[in-house]
């Protein structure tokens, strides 16, 4: 018979650490299909709360599809309407602090003004708490100085 | 010996199953957030001070307006020198942690980011979004 006991070891750290990093991240850390975050080197996890996405094709809420990106960018006016409503909806009946929350994640390369757009319409939904979620990378655009860190 | 040994071919065969599977739906990026805080929106106590930082990011030029102080133009992504900048205004105000982060309509998200990046760096933990309009003025109550 094969002596197994060395494979055995490397399978069960190997298990335990996936079991581990599958439980630490959850759902939380799901990110849109269609949307590249941004890195930066906020350590802060992601609240649960509901989530915009915003790329260049669509602007979504929990993964619905609600406006193109396009007819809100010619739009003149910052309330994206369809957004609007259905955070009114998602919003009714919770008036707590944490129904306030709301994590936007937005592709890298959009443009503020649609950012801008998805701030307004969420804040005027009632949505004031608004995070954005990043990746983590510490060494995110320059050399990260770790005594002046808050 | 060998009639004594465990039969682990059974855990094996779980182990080859679930292993793989795992490393497939394991996340090796961590998402994490940025906080935008209340700055701007009046309702801090940090208001009664005079002193109010805005960071306004144009395609062109970064800029850094202490109200009431100075004005100092930074060339877009040379992070050390608005770094440098926002340093000294920290220390200088010690007591003050809001900034404001005035965008305009046509930078980058990734941008944006990145100086939000650098004030949390400097110390200063309370960042808010606004827009600029096209004449470079603070859009007030726009953005968060």
């Amino acid at each position: 018979m094969l002596r197994m006991t060395a494979l055995m070891d490397i399978f069960s750290t190997l298990l335990l650490f996936l079991l581990k990093s599958f439980v630490a991240d959850g759902q939380s850390g799901t990110v849109t299909p269609g949307v590249t975050l941004p890195s930066s080197i906020a350590q802060q996890s992601p609240a649960d709360a509901p989530v915009v996405a915003v790329t260049e094709e669509f602007i979504s809420l929990e993964g619905e599809v609600m406006a193109r990106s396009s007819d809100a960018k010619r739009s003149e006016a910052l309330q994206v309407e369809p957004l609007y409503e259905a955070l009114l909806r998602l919003r009714a009946g919770d008036d707590g602090e944490a129904g306030r929350r709301l994590v936007v994640q937005g592709d890298r390369g959009i443009e503020f003004r649609l950012l801008q757009r998805v701030m307004y319409t969420s804040q005027r939904a009632g949505f004031t708490r608004v995070s954005l979620a990043v990746i983590q990378d510490d060494a995110a655009g320059r050399v990260v100085h770790e005594d002046t860190s808050p | 010996m060998n009639a004594r040994e465990l039969n682990v071919t059974p855990l094996m065969n779980l182990f080859v199953a679930i292993v793989p599977l795992l490393l497939l739906s394991a996340v090796f990026v961590s998402v994490t957030s940025i906080d935008l805080g209340s700055a701007g929106r009046g309702d801090t106590p940090q208001e009664e001070s005079d002193f109010q930082l805005i960071l306004r990011v144009t395609p062109s030029a970064w800029w850094v307006d202490a109200r009431g102080e100075t004005s100092t133009r930074i060339d877009t992504r040379d992070g050390d020198a608005l770094l440098g900048i926002l340093d000294t205004l920290r220390a200088a105000h010690p007591e003050h942690t809001s900034v404001l982060v005035a965008c305009a309509r046509d930078v980058e998200y990734s941008e944006v980011v990145a100086v939000l990046d650098l004030a949390a760096l400097a110390g200063f933990a309370d960042c808010a979004l606004v827009g600029l309009s096209a004449s470079g003025n603070v859009q007030q109550g726009e953005g968060s």
